[in-house]
């Protein structure tokens, strides 16, 4: 890690001698991996909360910790008012929630042991748009901005080709694992540009489908 | 013997009445004790007045002996106010010095004082940068000019050798001709006429100039020459074969140019003056692009998909240059999307920033649109209603239960029916660990 608040894609989380323990500090989030006898320990820890989890793994392989993207499209909540008025665009960085995810990785093969999404990462079903997540989000004018929370920041460029002043409820981002690349310390993605034509939302080819 | 009984009864009578008048009268028992009761009173009056009078004399005693003590006691009042105030003073610093710490402490705050910070360290090497190139490309701009205006004045010293140029009058037209003649070339863009020309005008300074604001007819004179001299230009370049040619085209070995008299080299020289002077133009407007738009970078909006772009492609604000590259943000080049499955398909647009992109298609149903897992368990409980709240608050905190559908608890005679949503692929271990949280949360 470069800095406290850097943010890596995946850290490595070496098995401790028996008794021992391996420390991971997460923004908020704590994770120690503990020997015990029997197998392993591990304890996540995300301010509020505790969780534990019993792993048992073999002398092969290794442990990694992973931001991964939501698996779902994502409906960021801007925690500011957006009016953009006909023909106008905006700009700005979305932040949307990454969840940790213990991997278990053993030669070429990769599995995942426990996921751990995060609190403001809710998720949500109907029938019309199906299974999606939801999150709150500033819109930022500064990059990077470093908080050391895994998140993943999203450079957007929202334009309105409506009629009508555009004030949207939320904005829809989705982006896969292959897209998050470190830069500056953080994680961020390619820039999502997205048109309101009016009625639907709608993206160029960079920033996939959109829901 | 009558007589002595009648003597006895009267002695007896007298000594009664004897008896009756020696007793006193005046005197009653209760009177006697009131008059106690008073004189016990006035005596404890006269006793309490000499004990209220006694501590009159004391108290002035004390007074005087407690007087050094006043003072002293003054000046610890005093110095109590004193530090009352400091106190209060004291207080009212550490309220803000704490504000200030709260505000510090922010995570909004802290992250913007790094962004601040940050911003700040990359705007002063911006700058830095930015200084040195304007440095390096004034200094390539200042020896271009400077190698274009002498081989122009080279070549100027050496046009009266031409054969056929014009007579000595026309001198000083000649560069100017030359000039426009070497300028108007397809080669040379504009910056490089107006670098050249004003450069020339500066170096040759010896020229005519006063003629130029003669009468008009010596402007037709001076143009007339101009022409002559620019039509014997063109022949010569022609039969030389070497009309529109440029420096770094031909070899240098070239029998044309080898045959070709001095005044061919000239104009090769001014063309390579010319060119040299395109080309510091040309590294002028590369460098002086970058830096307009410095740190913006909107990037190359359509790298191909999975790739990453080498520079900063992630800067979509940046003060002062929103301007410039949006036209080339939203020139996406878009591959259509194409339906996996048509069957069953929810209609999701899918579009394209262009106006021309194809028209949004129906993608296949995902299958995050496949109804999540609907938990239902029953719970005993002892007290409904503070049961229920327990597991509404740890069904709406938990991020493994969905949002919507909303869980829902009914009571029916001291057992909680709960019904919840959980996401979609949870492995059975969180759900069982879900539900004993449940049995743990109502226990």
């Amino acid at each position: 890690m470069d800095s406290p608040h850097s943010l890596p894609f995946q850290t490595l989380l070496p098995r401790p001698q028996r008794g021992g323990s391996t420390r991971v500090q997460l923004g908020s989030n704590e994770l120690v991996l503990e020997s015990v006898r029997g197998g392993h320990s591990l304890l996540w820890f995300d301010g509020r909360e505790a969780r534990r989890f019993a792993l048992g793994l073999d002398a092969m392989g290794q442990l990694a910790l992973q931001l991964r993207a939501p698996q779902l499209p994502v409906r960021v909540a801007p925690r500011e008012v957006l009016a953009i008025v006909p023909g106008a665009r905006l700009r700005g960085y979305l932040q949307v929630p990454l969840v940790p995810t213990i991997v278990w990785r053993s030669g070429s093969d990769e599995a995942v042991l426990v996921e751990l999404p995060p609190r403001d990462l809710a998720t949500e079903w109907d029938d019309a748009d199906g299974a999606l997540q939801r999150c709150t989000s500033t819109l930022h004018v500064r990059f990077p901005m470093r908080s050391g929370e895994p998140k993943a920041t999203i450079p957007v460029v929202l334009r309105n080709d409506g009629d009508e002043v555009l004030s949207p409820a939320f904005v829809p981002i989705r982006f896969r694992d292959a897209d998050l690349k470190e830069a500056r310390a953080s994680l961020v993605t390619t820039p999502r540009r997205i048109v309101w034509d009016g009625q639907v939302w709608n993206a160029d080819a960079a920033a996939g489908e959109l829901r | 013997m009558n007589w002595g009984l009648v003597a006895l009864r009267r002695v007896g009578l007298v000594a009664a009445m004897g008896l009756v008048a020696c007793s006193d009268p005046g005197v009653d028992a209760s009177a006697e004790v009131a008059a106690e009761l008073r004189s016990l009173r006035i005596m404890l009056q006269s006793n309490g007045g000499q004990a209220v009078a006694a501590p009159a004399v004391d108290r002035a005693q004390i007074t005087n002996a407690l007087s050094p003590l006043r003072e002293a006691l003054g000046g610890l009042a005093a110095d109590q106010k004193e530090l009352q105030s400091r106190q209060l003073v004291l207080t009212q610093e550490l309220q803000r010095w704490s504000q200030l710490l709260a505000q510090s402490v922010t995570s909004q705050a802290h992250t913007e004082v790094e962004a601040l910070v940050a911003r700040l360290q990359q705007l002063e090497a911006t700058l830095k940068a930015q200084d040195a190139r304007h440095r390096e490309v004034e200094a390539l701009l200042g020896g271009a000019l400077d190698r274009t205006a002498d081989k122009l004045e080279d070549f100027l010293k050496r046009l009266p050798s031409v054969p056929g140029a014009a007579p000595a009058e026309a001198k000083g037209t000649a560069p100017g001709a030359a000039g426009a003649g070497s300028a108007s070339p397809p080669v040379a863009p504009a910056e490089k006429e107006a670098g050249s020309g004003e450069k020339v005008g500066v170096k040759t300074g010896a020229m005519p100039r006063p003629r130029r604001n003669a009468a008009n007819w010596w402007w037709l004179g001076l143009v007339g020459l101009a022409a002559a001299f620019g039509l014997g230009f063109a022949w010569r370049l022609r039969r030389g074969g070497r009309v529109g040619s440029v420096v770094g085209q031909a070899p240098r070995g070239d029998p044309a140019s080898a045959e070709a008299p001095g005044f061919d080299r000239g104009v090769e020289e001014i063309w390579a003056a010319a060119a040299l002077l395109g080309e510091a133009v040309g590294r002028l407007r590369e460098a002086e692009t970058p830096v307009a738009g410095i740190g913006s970078q909107p990037g190359p909006a359509s790298p191909p998909e999975g790739e990453w772009p080498a520079d900063d492609d992630y800067f979509v604000l940046e003060d002062g240059d929103l301007e410039e590259g949006e036209t080339e943000e939203l020139e996406v080049p878009v591959e259509p999307k194409v339906a996996e499955e048509a069957v069953a398909a929810l209609p999701v647009r899918v579009g394209a920033v262009v106006p021309d992109a194809p028209p949004p298609v129906i993608l296949a149903r995902p299958a995050e649109l496949a109804r999540p897992a609907e938990l239902a368990c029953r719970l005993r409980v002892a007290n409904p209603d503070r049961a229920m709240a327990d597991v509404l608050l740890l069904l709406g905190t938990d991020p493994r239960v969905l949002r919507r559908p909303q869980p829902t608890v009914s009571v029916h005679a001291n057992v909680l029916e709960v019904h919840f949503a959980v996401l979609p692929a949870l492995p059975p271990g969180e759900r069982g660990q879900l539900e004993q949280r449940l049995r743990d949360a109502v226990a």
